[in-house]
């Protein structure tokens, strides 16, 4: 009888040894294929961008695009992933109440010269994390990208884009965007998709950038009045933007947190980044209806095939924050309501304003994604923020908090950086260039040859 | 630096890469190596666009 129970018991352990391998593998498979789906996301900026690009600068237009996201590998790898971890709290560098945060556990599990930040067979997780983030970070570069086309210099927006996506988003995600995030801590702040902490920071940081850069030659005659510069493929860039929409799949996949290994938040079921549960179902219904909103709706005051791909995109931007909670029918009419009327009228002010948004990324990524944030606010407010024990709840205060926040975080070294490399004399091509095209200039290759 | 592959028995639960030196001394090549992409692009860049 002994014999018996001590075979059972051990065929019990090795059956728990076999889940839970299968479990890890698992959960390392899940991440690992967001990374591609995400990559997927790079494949539609790069066709969006160079196809709103003219023939002329249609190569010059590429090369950034690549570089901005070549350069994000290696410096989040470098620092970004640290910064993360280092800065929940804010700038004390403290240890948040769930103790995942602060300089002591960022030199444990991001530490670049370390063993944690490299091949381990005792860490099955780390360099799969590392691969969404610095997917998201890509993402970020790339938003800022299309909006600067036609006359940025290269290395001085290289530059701008390893600022934004391998440091100034990345304070922004550790602040809303993690459980011992202060904004989470404190305000209840809620984003699950990161309309704050990707999108807002982008197109905000777009709009510091476009400032000092100055608009492109033609763009605005004297009277103020703008003119319509269009791009030399409408349909690879549309073609572009249906990609992004594939590669957001992969995006938001992978803000959920697998369940069962010793990093999850449940044992059993899936949870989103502030450790509160969710599924892929819900997360499924949503997207659906936030992307079908969006075209919609932008359909319906537009016309304009360009901002109906770019509400696809926006449709999902204006409720990402909340597409863990939010009810279908009242996803698709936000993201419906935000791109027939707020996307239209915000480019159009932008505009006004006398700032040439190649793309409209400040608008379909900065204030949609405010409208991401706010939307939460107002629909979710109530719900505890994360699972912990009088945890802050969610609410119109803490979500408005949270907006100015992002605003500034991307403004802010957007604008001073930008600035700074146009009082160099650096940030702007010169003027025959941009008239003669950046790629005779700059691109040892031709787009498309006569013969 | 990772662990020692004289066997692969004592690779279990561990780092198992190679690399000669330290991770430190890669670190700040690999640095290096993209600044220097930077200051070359820069260069060409600014010879471009001198008018």
């Amino acid at each position: 009888m002994e014999e018996e129970v001590a075979k059972l018991m051990a065929e019990v352990a090795a059956l728990k040894a076999a889940n839970a391998t299968g479990n890890t593998v698992a959960a390392e498979t899940y991440y690992y294929l967001t990374i591609p789906l995400m990559v997927l996301i790079h494949v539609g900026f790069l066709g969006y961008e160079m196809g709103a690009s003219r023939a002329k600068n249609v190569l010059a237009s590429g090369i950034k695009n690549i570089l901005a996201f070549a350069f994000m590998l290696p410096t989040f790898y470098f620092f970004g992933w640290w910064v993360y971890w280092a800065f929940p709290t804010g700038l004390d560098f403290g240890v948040g109440p769930n103790e995942i945060s602060g300089l002591a556990y960022a030199a444990a599990v991001a530490n670049p010269v370390t063993e944690v930040m490299g091949p381990h067979l005792g860490d099955n997780a780390s360099g799969v994390f590392v691969g969404a983030f610095t997917l998201f970070a890509c993402a970020t570069a790339s938003i800022m990208s299309g909006s600067v086309i036609e006359r940025i210099r290269l290395v001085p927006f290289v530059v701008l884009a390893i600022i934004l996506g391998s440091f100034a988003w990345v304070v922004a995600a550790a602040w809303g965007w993690h459980a011992d995030g202060w904004l989470v801590q404190k305000w209840g702040y809620h984003d699950f998709g990161a309309s704050g902490v990707v999108h807002m920071i982008s197109g905000f940081f777009a709009l510091g950038v476009l400032i000092p850069l100055g608009a492109r030659i033609g763009k605005f005659n004297a009277d103020g009045s703008a003119n319509q510069i269009t791009g030399h493929n409408m349909p690879m860039a549309m073609i572009g933007l249906m990609m992004i929409i594939v590669g957001f799949w992969g995006f938001l996949m992978a803000c959920l947190i697998y369940p069962g290994e010793a990093w999850s938040w449940s044992a059993t079921e899936f949870t989103n980044i502030y450790g509160t549960p969710m599924t892929l179902s819900a997360l499924t219904f949503n997207l659906l209806m936030a992307i079908g909103g969006g075209i919609i709706g932008a359909w319906m005051t537009t016309r304009d095939p360009f901002w109906m791909m770019s509400a696809g995109l926006g449709g999902i931007i204006a409720t990402a924050a909340g597409l863990d909670v939010y009810l279908p029918s009242m996803t698709f009419a936000i993201a419906f309501v935000a791109c027939a009327f707020i996307m239209p009228a915000s480019a159009k002010f932008i505009e006004k304003m006398g700032i040439d948004d190649a793309v409209g990324a400040v608008t379909v990524h900065g204030v949609l994604g405010a409208v991401g944030l706010i939307g939460v606010g107002i629909f979710a407010a109530g719900i505890p923020s994360t699972t912990a024990e009088g945890a802050a709840q969610i609410s119109f205060f803490g979500q408005l908090i949270g907006t100015i926040v992002m605003a500034l975080i991307g403004f802010v070294p957007g604008l001073v950086f930008a600035s700074l490399f146009n009082a160099m004399g650096i940030l702007r091509v010169s003027e025959k260039v941009e008239r003669d095209g950046l790629d005779i200039s700059e691109v040892p290759a031709v787009a498309y040859p006569a013969e | 630096m990772g662990a020692s592959f004289e066997t692969w028995d004592a690779v279990t639960d561990a780092a198992y890469y190679v690399g000669a030196g330290s991770e430190v001394i890669w670190l700040a090549i690999a640095v290096i190596l993209c600044v220097v992409a930077l200051m070359i692009g820069h260069s060409h860049e600014s010879k471009v666009n001198k008018d």
